[in-house]
């Protein structure tokens, strides 16, 4: 199979769970999380050459993701927004609670980003602690000390989600 | 923690349908940035390359400037002076007190170690060395018959491998092919027996074949070939240049007859 196919395949099985992990780390934004998840796309396929021949391709797609998300607060200028002259908001992902979504997000939000990365790489992906160290590429402790800062925080945040909304609206 | 993961998997939403829209715009996306990133490859190949040259050029030395050349054991060097060379081998003039009636005359070099001078051999009479004039323009072997003479102008190997060509050449064109400078330079000799002249002589790069020339209006003349052909750096019968000396051949020696070989070095040019 060509290079462009292989990458096609790769797309076609794995952009939707790129993209709603993606939105866990945006906070919501579905906006930022397709920039998200067209950057991470684009990278890969700039190495698809070197990845392909390896295994572990979704992880270095997430690793992809995770920088890209992770890296865009180093930059002093955030050049995702543009204006347009029509109001393009797509619709919300549908789920089962809206409510609590939007809380869980917004508790999400509040979390420092590498914070709010570790959470979603161990909790949504269920990465062990070894692979998150490897996705986000720092050591093990790193990654329980901001896992166990994380979900302090969530607590607080989710265990009283209308006053937090309150406070946040 | 179940509860925390089925929270964001709520949260997540579902995955969207992917339409070959999507595909498409991302495997362009993707087309787009590696074509980018080639072209910056090229263009910062292109440019480093473009800065070598110029730094390359920027310290290279002059094309066609006769003032560059090697000045010892191989090393590239800028072109130097007489005195530099003085100054860099050690070169000392060679008092001209001693030369009378001397069995060897030496070229000093300090730094490196210097040969034994070569000694006539018992029962040989040791050829008389006159020197013509204060600056050893000309050294005269008066011989006699059945003497071997060894006039020996030595000068120590100057290091491990020898001098470069190049250092050879940087000698003889700044030190001894001008008459007012040559005084500072006395060569030569050590190592050559030539065939038929009994010349030791070192005055020659290394490597290079010492060919007794047939003498004229008395004289014999001494040219080095280089390895490899082209131009011999010529010892010839010119008595003004301060390393002349006469060369006895003892083929050719006749009963106090005074057989004088004048030889001087002159640049390869």
């Amino acid at each position: 199979m060509s290079r462009d196919g292989e990458f096609l395949e790769y797309v076609a099985a794995h952009r939707g769970r790129m993209l709603r992990t993606a939105r866990l780390l945006a906070g919501g934004d579905h906006h930022w999380a397709e920039d998200l998840v067209q950057t991470a796309l684009t990278k890969l396929y700039v190495h698809w050459g070197k990845v392909r021949q390896t295994e572990g391709v979704s992880s270095y797609a997430d690793r992809i993701l995770i920088n890209a998300f992770i890296d865009e607060r180093r930059r002093f200028w955030r050049s995702r927004e543009t204006s347009t002259a029509e109001f393009d908001d797509p619709q919300p992902p549908r789920g089962p609670d809206h409510a609590d979504r939007l809380t869980v997000l917004d508790a999400l939000a509040r979390l420092p980003r590498r914070q709010r990365a570790v959470v979603v790489l161990r909790y949504f992906q269920d990465l062990d602690v070894a692979a998150v160290a490897r996705v986000m590429d720092c050591s093990e402790g790193t990654v329980k000390s901001q896992t166990a800062r994380a979900l302090t925080k969530l607590r607080d945040l989710i265990d009283d989600p209308l006053d937090t909304l309150e406070r946040a609206r | 923690m179940t509860n925390l993961k089925n929270l964001l998997d709520e949260a997540a939403g579902s995955e969207p349908q992917l339409t070959d829209a999507d595909l498409t715009a991302d495997l362009t996306r993707g087309r787009r940035s590696l074509r980018r990133r080639r072209i910056a490859g090229i263009a910062t190949a292109a440019t480093g390359t473009v800065a070598a040259v110029g730094v390359a050029l920027s310290l290279a030395p002059s094309v066609g400037s006769t003032d560059t050349a090697a000045a010892g054991d191989g090393q590239q060097t800028v072109t130097k002076t007489c005195g530099q060379l003085r100054t860099d081998y050690g070169l000392k003039v060679t008092e001209s007190s001693v030369a009378h009636e001397m069995a060897e005359i030496k070229l000093e070099l300090p730094g490196f170690v210097a040969k034994p001078a070569v000694r006539p051999r018992d029962g040989q009479t040791v050829g008389t060395i006159t020197v013509t004039n204060s600056v050893w323009d000309m050294v005269t072997f008066t011989d006699k018959p059945t003497f071997t003479t060894k006039g020996t102008v030595q000068v120590p190997p100057p290091g491990e491998h020898g001098w470069s060509d190049e250092a050879w050449r940087q000698v003889a064109r700044n030190c001894l092919d001008r008459s007012n400078a040559v005084a500072s330079v006395k060569l030569v000799a050590s190592g050559k027996q030539l065939p038929g002249a009994k010349l030791w002589c070192d005055l020659k790069p290394a490597g290079w074949t010492p060919v007794v020339r047939p003498p004229a209006n008395g004289q014999y003349r001494l040219d080095f070939l280089p390895p490899g052909g082209g131009a011999p750096l010529v010892v010839s019968a010119d008595a003004k240049r301060v390393n002349s000396f006469t060369i006895p051949s003892a083929a050719k020696l006749n009963s106090g007859t005074q057989h004088r070989f004048t030889a001087s070095c002159h640049p390869v040019r």
